[in-house]
């Protein structure tokens, strides 16, 4: 499966998706006018893989600071490979940040809260 | 908010800025002229010759304050106005007292050369070859006369501590378009005055023109660099991403009027904290929902805001314009001292929102 990679720019976020690691990496700041937009690409990659998904898939964020309504592209991101752990799959959330960016640190908190599947925050 | 966009609103486009300068602020700010003329037909013959000016306004300033010398009453300021034919930059720094006759001798007698003596001048001084302490060749009020082709505008007033403030206006007009509307001809008093307003409010930055992606990105931006050196810390994201959110609100929401998204938008420092304002123009229709949003999160507690925002987290339902139903909760949960908002009928009959929020 060919990579999808979006360089960081502006307003709008690295991506590195790659569907034969099953390593997927987003990074960087994320206020793009309309999310949506920015971010179908992305959901139409997960869905392609997730036809033929790896054992284990790991979605690891690496933020600068991003808006509210990237907030939840987050939690559609990760409920889309909610899927894969009901079958059967391994699924890891890795929220990397620094202990000290307390704003990040928050936000991945609450993310956790209100999703169930493995979140790590990843400390820096 | 509304008397400030008033006071405006001869202007396309005004950007206010009273930060710190650096070269990077200055690739924003090019960025920033880029959009506006790109925007406006009428300017693109003097895009290049806007951005010319533009860094040499810059380093002018850069170049020639004193870092260590903080006048009260005195701000480094760098202004861009744009109408439909034309730009008007000004900016303002301190020069010390034993400079201010070598400068005002130097203006005057560019003022007075043709424009072929000036390019023999330019000529001559490039021949030369030195570069000033300072790094500069002497060259910049040279080529800015050469480029607006106009004699400068310029005004040198002293002010306490043996140091005057240097206000240069560069008016770069449209060449097949006629000059701008008299009214607004005397338009050197009239930014000196509008200018010591600003510092008086110790704004930091004041925008009115459109409002939309392009112009979002670099003024976030400049505010990131104001903000902190580096690494953002937390406690400034948390203020660029409620700045984020207003901005956005204001593109999503605002209300076109004659055909523009215009509103304005200000950055003010107020001793540890930074006090955010915006207005714009909103629906009739829609006044009433945000009037009773606001009022009920003004209700809350930070801990009820909080909560009802993890609620809407939960529901990951975004809008097909991309609404989340969580940027007015991300302010609430941010502002230092309770949100405050006001609508204005206009004689128009529309309606003008104002908000405004303190970031600690």
């Amino acid at each position: 499966m060919e990579p999808l990679v979006i360089e960081e720019s502006g307003e709008c976020p690295g991506i590195n998706f790659n569907g034969d690691s099953g390593i997927f990496s987003i990074s960087g700041k994320s206020y793009p006018e309309n999310v949506n937009d920015f971010y179908k690409p992305v959901f139409d990659y997960l869905e392609a893989y997730k036809k033929a998904p790896k054992e284990k898939t790991v979605l690891e964020f690496n933020w600068i600071y991003f808006n509210t309504a990237t907030s939840k592209i987050i939690i559609k991101l990760i409920l889309a490979l909610k899927a894969l752990k009901d079958m059967n799959n391994t699924v890891e959330i890795r929220w990397i940040c620094k202990k000290t960016d307390e704003l990040m640190v928050e936000k991945g908190e609450e993310i956790k809260e209100v999703i169930d599947i493995d979140f790590n925050i990843v400390y820096v | 908010m509304y008397k400030v966009y008033e006071y405006l609103r001869d202007e396309k486009i005004c950007l206010s800025y009273l930060g710190l300068i650096n070269d990077s602020i200055t690739v924003k700010f090019i960025d920033l002229s880029d959009f506006f003329i790109k925007n406006s037909g009428n300017l693109a013959k003097i895009k290049n010759k806007t951005s010319f000016l533009i860094v040499e306004c810059f380093q002018n300033t850069i170049r020639h304050r004193d870092k260590e010398a903080k006048v009260e009453g005195h701000k480094d300021f760098f202004q861009i106005n744009a109408w439909d034919n034309g730009v008007v930059l000004s900016s303002c720094n301190l020069v010390e007292q034993q400079h201010v006759e070598e400068l005002s001798n130097k203006i005057i007698h560019i003022n007075s050369l043709s424009p072929e003596e000036l390019k023999k001048m330019h000529e001559e001084i490039l021949v030369r070859e030195e570069i000033s302490a300072k790094g500069g060749a002497g060259l910049g009020l040279i080529d800015m006369a050469r480029r607006t082709g106009k004699p400068l505008r310029y005004n040198l007033t002293s002010i306490k501590n043996g140091v005057s403030e240097f206000f240069i206006a560069l008016e770069v007009l449209n060449p097949n378009e006629p000059a701008r509307p008299p009214k607004v001809s005397f338009y050197l008093e009239k930014e000196i005055a509008f200018y010591k307003q600003l510092v008086e409010k110790d704004v930091l930055l004041l925008y009115r023109g459109e409002f939309s992606k392009e112009v979002m990105i670099p003024l976030i931006e400049m505010m990131e660099h104001n903000f902190a050196t580096g690494d953002v810390s937390s406690k400034e994201k948390r203020k660029l991403v409620t700045i984020v959110e207003i901005l956005q609100n204001m593109s999503k929401h605002g209300k076109a009027v004659n055909g523009s998204k215009t509103g304005i938008f200000s950055i003010a420092e107020a001793g540890d904290s930074f006090v955010v304002e915006s207005g714009n123009f909103i629906e009739q229709t829609d006044a009433k929902q945000l009037k009773e949003s606001l009022d009920a999160v003004k209700a809350m507690s930070k801990e009820e805001v909080v909560a009802l925002y993890k609620k809407r987290l939960a529901t990951p339902d975004i809008t097909d314009k991309g609404n989340s139903g969580l940027g007015l909760l991300e302010i609430a949960r941010n502002t230092a001292k309770p949100i405050e908002y006001e609508f204005t009928e206009t004689p128009e009959k529309e309606i003008f929102f104002s908000f405004k929020i303190t970031l600690q």
